[in-house]
Parts: C-alpha cells; sequence; structure tokens
C-alpha cells in the first residue's frame, strides 16, 4: 500500500508537470512560468517547495533528540517569511532579473560577480539537494524494504524529467498541488492519531516520562554507529546473539539491532553526542535549544538568526516570487505564505510529543527522521495503521519532491544561464544532468546526517545572499567589490566554521558557534560588505537603480 | 482549469551567447525624471520606516521569547491547560502573531505606495531623447535577438517604459514602447 501510495504521487507529479510543456516555449517561460501567476496560488506553491523532509520528518524528529527547543527551527522558518515580506519580496520582483545572479550583475553591473554568485547557488543548492535525496531513499527503505538505490533513482528520475519537461510553469502546479496534499497529509494524520491515542497516552504527550528504562522489550535498530555508555550490567541481545554488557563504553555499530530487555537502564549516549538531553528530561522539556554546557540563549538565537535570514537567501525561494506579475503580488504573495505554513507548523508538536513517548529508542538509535512514519504501528495496528503510514509516507515523499523540484531548478538555472552560455535546449539538459549528478552523490552519502546538512544550507545562504539582497535592494551605497568582499567572507566563515566544528567536535559554547556560526557570520558578512563599499567610489546610476525598485507598479 | 491569456516576455541577456563589444560605462546620466525620483525617494523611506518597525517587532517576539524562558523557567513549566505554558510559547503563539505582523505590514506598506501613486507623477524620460530600439538593445551583455527574443512585449513589467536600466539584466526588452 506504501509503495502504491508513493508511486501514485510520482504519477501525479509528472503528470502534472507535462500539462506545462505546451505552452513552454522561451527560456523565461521555463524558469519563472510567464510571470502570470496569482499570489495566492504562487504563495501555495512558495509554502509547498518550502515545505521540505526538514519540515515535514525532521522537526518532529528534532524534537526526541534535541528536545523541544527545536520547535523553534519552523518558528525561524516562517518568520523568515516576514523578512521576505518586508524586505525582499517587492523590490526583488522589480529588478526584472530572473535569479540572485541575475539580480548581482543588474544591480552591481559586474559579470564576474554574478558567476560567484552562481558558484555560491551551486553550493547552497547542492547543501540542501543531496539530503533531501538521502532522505528519501531512507524513507523508502525504511517502509516498503527497497534498497535504498531503488528509492534514490526513483526520486531523482521524477524530479529530473518533471523538470526537464514542464520547467517552473510545470513546477507551479506540482508546487501548489504538493502543498495542498502536504498540508492534508501532516495535518489529517495528527488529528487521526490524536483521536487514537486515547486519554493515558494524551496525558503521557503533555508530560513525556524520562527515558530511563525500557518499559518493555526494545529491539534498538542502529542506523548509524553509535557511542555508547552503559550504566549497569545488561542483557543485550546483539542482531539475536545474547550479550551480557558490564558497565562502560560501547560502540554499536551501523545495522546492528541490539534488544533490550523490559526494565533494563537505558544507556546513556557518548562521544559527540553525549550533550543531548534524555527525551522527556527537565533540559529536553525546557524549550530552549543548546541544553548541557553550551548556552542555550546563543544556540536558540543562532537558529533563529540562520533560518528567519538564510530563507531570504534561498535561490530556489527567490526565484519563486518571480512568478507574480509584479512587486505587489510578490509582497502579497510572502504575506500568504507566513499564514499557509505557520497553519503547517501548528501540527509539528504533535508528532514531536508522540514521537518522544512512543518511540523514544530512536534517539538512540539516531532514526529519529524516520519517528513520524514509524507512530502509527505503534498507536495502533492493521489496516488503520498501514493507512496512517501510507498517507504519512507519501506527504513526506511529496516533500522531498517538491523541495529537489526547486532546488534543481536553481542549480540548473546557475549552471546553464549563469556559468555556461545557453538557451533553452541546454537549459533541459542540465536539468537531467544534474539530478543524474544528484544521485550517485546521494548513494555515496547514505551516512550523512540530514537535518545537518539542511540547516547548513540555510546558515550559508544567511551569510552570502541574505546581504547582498539586503543592502543590494536597500541602500545605494553597495558596490560590486563590496558586495564580492562580504559574500567571500560569509561564505568561508560559516563553511569554514561548520566544517571546523565537525573536524574539532568541540563541546560547550564554542563548539556551538562553531557548527551553529550565523550569529557570526552573518553580523560578519553585513560589516565587510558595508565597509569595502565606503572605500569604492559608487557609480552615478546606483541610487537610479535601486530607486526604481521602491517605485509603486504601473497599474 | 481555464488558461489565463499568456503574455510572452523575453529571457534576459544570457552572458556570453552571442558576445558583443561591451559600452564603457557609466550609462546615462539620469534615467528617472527628478520629480518621479524624489517620489521613489520618499516611497522608499516609508517603506524603510515601515520594515524597521516590523522587524523591530518580529525581533522582539523570536528573540525575546527565548529571553523570558531563559530567566524564568518556572513560567515554562506553569500549566496552565494541561500542556507547560513553554510550550505553547513556542508551538503555537508565534504563528497567528508573525502572520498578524505580516498582513498588518502589507497593509502599511501597499498604503505608502498608494500615497506614491496618487500624485501625478510625469512620465519618466531618459535625459537622452529615448533611443531607437537596436540602441535600446545594445547595453552590456545585452542580446536582443536571444533564444527567445521574438515576443517582447510585457505590460506587467515594473521598469517604467520608454528607459532602460543601466544594466540591461534588470529591464525586460519591449519591442514596443507602452
Amino acid at each position: 500500500m506504501t509503495v502504491a501510495a508513493v508511486v501514485t504521487l510520482l504519477f501525479v507529479t509528472v503528470l502534472i508537470g507535462a500539462r506545462g510543456v505546451a505552452a513552454m516555449r522561451t527560456t523565461s517561460d521555463f524558469l519563472v512560468a510567464s510571470r502570470r501567476t496569482s499570489p495566492m496560488l504562487n504563495a501555495a506553491a512558495v509554502s509547498g517547495e518550502y515545505l521540505s523532509a526538514a519540515s515535514f520528518l525532521g522537526v518532529a524528529g528534532l524534537v526526541i533528540k534535541e528536545g523541544t527547543g527545536a520547535l523553534w527551527y519552523p518558528v525561524g522558518f516562517t518568520a523568515g517569511y516576514l523578512l521576505m515580506l518586508a524586505l525582499v519580496a517587492a523590490p526583488m520582483r522589480r529588478t526584472g532579473a530572473l535569479t540572485v545572479p541575475g539580480f548581482a550583475e543588474a544591480r552591481l553591473g559586474s559579470r564576474s560577480l554574478r558567476r560567484f554568485c552562481a558558484v555560491v547557488v551551486v553550493v547552497i543548492c547542492m547543501l540542501y539537494l543531496v539530503p533531501q535525496i538521502v532522505a528519501a531513499g531512507q524513507l523508502l527503505t525504511l517502509v516498503s524494504g527497497v534498497d535504498y538505490w531503488v528509492g534514490v533513482v526513483m526520486s531523482g528520475l521524477a524530479v529530473g524529467v518533471t523538470l526537464a519537461l514542464g520547467g517552473m510553469r510545470a513546477a507551479t502546479y506540482v508546487q501548489a498541488f504538493q502543498f495542498a496534499l502536504k498540508l492534508l497529509l501532516f495535518a489529517g494524520p495528527a488529528i487521526w492519531l490524536l483521536l487514537l491515542a486515547g486519554p493515558q497516552l494524551r496525558a503521557e504527550m503533555a508530560a513525556p516520562p524520562e527515558f530511563t528504562h525500557f518499559t518493555q522489550q526494545t529491539p534498538v535498530d542502529f542506523r548509524l554507529d553509535t557511542d555508547l555508555v552503559v550504566t549497569e550490567p545488561t542483557l543485550v541481545a546483539v542482531d539475536g546473539v545474547p550479550t551480557r554488557l558490564a558497565p562502560g563504553a560501547y560502540e554499536a555499530l551501523a545495522d546492528q539491532v541490539w534488544t533490550f530487555p523490559a526494565g533494563a537502564a537505558v544507556p546513556e549516549l557518548g562521544g559527540d553526542r553525549a550533550s543531548l538531553p534524555v527525551p522527556g528530561g527537565a533540559d529536553w522539556a525546557l524549550p530552549l535549544l543548546g541544553t548541557g554546557d553550551a548556552a542555550p540563549l546563543l544556540a536558540t538565537w543562532s537558529v533563529l538568526v540562520a533560518t528567519a535570514l538564510g530563507t531570504m537567501g534561498l535561490p530556489h525561494i527567490i526565484v519563486r516570487f518571480h512568478t507574480s506579475p509584479d512587486g505587489r503580488g510578490a509582497r502579497r504573495t510572502a504575506a500568504i505564505t507566513v499564514a499557509m505554513l505557520g497553519t503547517f507548523y501548528l501540527f509539528t508538536i504533535v508528532y514531536g510529543l508522540l514521537g518522544t513517548v512512543l518511540t523514544p529508542e530512536l534517539y538512540l538509535a539516531q532514526g529519529t527522521d524516520t519517528a513520524i512514519v514509524t507512530l502509527p504501528g505503534r498507536i495502533t495496528d492493521g489496516s488503520t495503521a498501514s493507512v496512517l503510514t501510507a498517507l504519512l509516507t507519501a506527504g513526506a515523499f511529496a516533500a522531498f519532491l517538491a523541495t529537489s523540484l526547486g532546488l534543481l531548478l536553481a542549480l540548473s538555472g546557475a549552471l546553464a544561464h549563469d556559468l555556461m552560455p545557453s538557451g533553452l535546449r541546454r537549459l533541459r539538459l542540465t536539468a537531467l544532468a544534474s539530478s543524474a549528478a544528484v544521485v550517485p552523490a546521494a548513494l555515496l552519502m547514505v551516512r550523512i546526517d540530514v537535518s545537518a546538512a539542511v540547516t547548513s544550507a540555510f546558515t550559508v545562504a544567511a551569510s552570502t545572499f541574505c546581504p547582498l539582497l539586503v543592502l543590494g535592494l536597500w541602500w545605494k551605497g553597495l558596490t560590486a567589490r563590496g558586495a564580492y568582499a562580504g559574500m567571500v567572507t560569509g561564505l568561508v566563515a560559516s563553511v569554514g566554521a561548520m566544517a571546523l566544528g565537525a573536524l574539532l567536535g568541540l563541546d560547550g559554547t564554542v563548539g556551538m558557534l562553531l557548527s551553529q556560526p550565523a550569529l557570526l557570520s552573518v553580523p560578519l558578512a553585513f560589516v565587510i560588505m558595508i565597509t569595502i563599499s565606503w572605500t569604492n567610489a559608487v557609480p552615478a546610476w546606483a541610487e537610479d537603480t535601486m530607486l526604481r525598485l521602491h517605485l509603486a507598479d504601473r497599474e | 482549469m481555464n488558461r489565463p491569456r499568456r503574455v510572452a516576455v523575453t529571457a534576459p541577456p544570457d552572458p556570453g551567447v552571442r558576445p558583443r563589444p561591451v559600452p564603457p560605462r557609466p550609462v546615462p546620466e539620469t534615467l528617472l525624471d527628478p520629480a518621479r525620483a524624489e517620489l521613489a525617494r520618499s516611497t522608499r523611506r516609508a517603506q524603510v520606516r515601515r520594515a524597521a518597525l516590523t522587524l523591530v517587532c518580529g525581533a522582539l517576539l523570536l528573540l525575546g521569547v527565548p529571553v523570558l524562558l531563559r530567566l524564568a523557567p518556572g513560567l515554562s513549566q506553569w500549566r496552565p491547560a494541561g500542556l507547560p505554558l513553554g510550550w505553547i510559547l513556542v508551538a503555537w503563539v508565534p504563528y497567528p502573531l508573525l502572520a498578524l505582523l505580516a498582513w498588518w505590514h502589507l497593509r502599511g506598506a501597499e498604503r505608502a505606495e498608494r500615497a506614491g501613486r496618487e500624485q501625478p507623477g510625469p512620465v519618466d524620460r531618459p535625459a537622452a531623447p529615448p533611443p531607437a530600439e537596436p540602441a535600446e538593445l545594445a547595453g552590456p551583455g545585452s542580446d536582443g535577438a536571444g533564444p527567445a527574443g521574438t515576443a517582447t512585449r510585457d505590460t506587467s513589467d515594473t521598469t517604467a517604459p520608454g528607459t532602460h536600466s543601466p544594466i540591461p539584466p534588470a529591464a525586460e526588452h519591449r519591442a514596443t514602447s507602452t
């Protein structure tokens, strides 16, 4: 049933994509659907494109793993559109440029800056796209037992073919359809599960018990190699072989299944995961991120800054606003998007709390990303559970597809349009070629942490394109050299800090700031961009170019 | 689904498709009519004030609530309706507030824009007489006969007709001035 649901979804996606082919003639048609989309439809498409696996599965999983503070992620994701509304949507639409690199050239008149922006687009898209495809493969592996590569190839193919056939015009309908679908498949099962749960489970959700002992015999299927610290002698079945563990440190290997008996003490996490809060504990229940010795306030702020500011710099979202007919339409699109996303995210906490009560062992197994689809089977059984699992899987798959479609479009746009000269035929080929390139990358990177990779894409976007857009749209004094220096600084600072953080694996405030550098790298990029611009002469036409973006649209 | 009437717009120039000599910058002295430029300046100022207000409210909400939760952990454990207040503050309260803030900003921004439009602004002209079509297409990187350069009318475009942006990708070229 689950496989049938996913196949139907793929089929409908390709079908809606094919609808767009007939009328498509020009590169602009391909990229921005000839700019005729109404604010409501466009907002649905923006939301559909934006709600990725990180929103559908990831946040609920993070609630189990990092505590209720993870609920700040979707707040930041939504607030991103408030910033988009206030700072970017209308003037950006009025530039008439199709992509961020196009904007950079239009506003600052530098061809090399355009190319550099295209490189940043490629970096952000890859950081975002590969984990989407990885997650799609993992999800299919979990629910249907097909091989990992089958899921990866299937999703890569569907996205590439849809895009090559219909381009953005197709994507507008596909994305709008997918938003409705995702909202339905997220909210519906949430309410259904709450009704099925019964009063006792609902009471437990309001105060999840601390996960210190296994309440029943529990198999823990480790997804990645995991350091564990056993606190009391425990009899564990490792892949079916009974093993007595003395207190001490152990490493569970990926794909091993450790079955703990009822009443056994839950081992603690070791290594770089030792600072994670125990599900249901006091640290877990405090709705701030980075509990333990890391400064919780700074960690929460850094995530909010990265997600809210990163949203405006995501290249696949920016291009979406150009499908509105004018600046006013783009602004309305952003405003409606805030409401649409907010509606969707209201239901996140249901899955997070249910997951913490019913599947806390996923926090040991590093499998929290798939908590949502395992929940129905824990609450009920038989056909109701399989219907719910199928619905949730289809929704999650819709999330992968919609986001991947937009990312692939931005990626092929940057490659074909900015980095290499080409026409429409080449753009279509690039879409196919990029998806073909992403599939092997996803096959190789089965072990990456999906949610970490997605947040890093936001951080890079916030540290590069956010200052470029804000200053470029509102400040006449920005120069090409300033923009260049600021973006290089932001890129190096964000990517460098995250790489360093991953290498060193430090704890505490320093480690937190290295792995979550937006709080420092974004202001740094702004400061460099402004100071270097001050040292340059501003061209005579700069003020005009900027002012024009704020004139009301002509009726 | 009935399809709306389609209006084709051209692709922006693709760098390097048909390389042309790039004319030296800076391009024209003044593109905006001085009165319109003044209007644009005041509209921009109004929008900046508006945006600043919205962003301060948004920042107070987003950055302030974590401070509150940090300083008063007892508050976040208080359960007025079964759930701890702290969870409600994170999981539900921000979304309607953000939507409200967005709606309020949208209204303000559109009002500021309307105020700018009501004055009958003169149609802006370039300082020099409007260049003939071929000249208009000869900007740096411009490629009027690009892969898609046939139908070139886009009434919904927002850059003023009869002018061209200093850097062509910003403007969609049109065959006829409207």
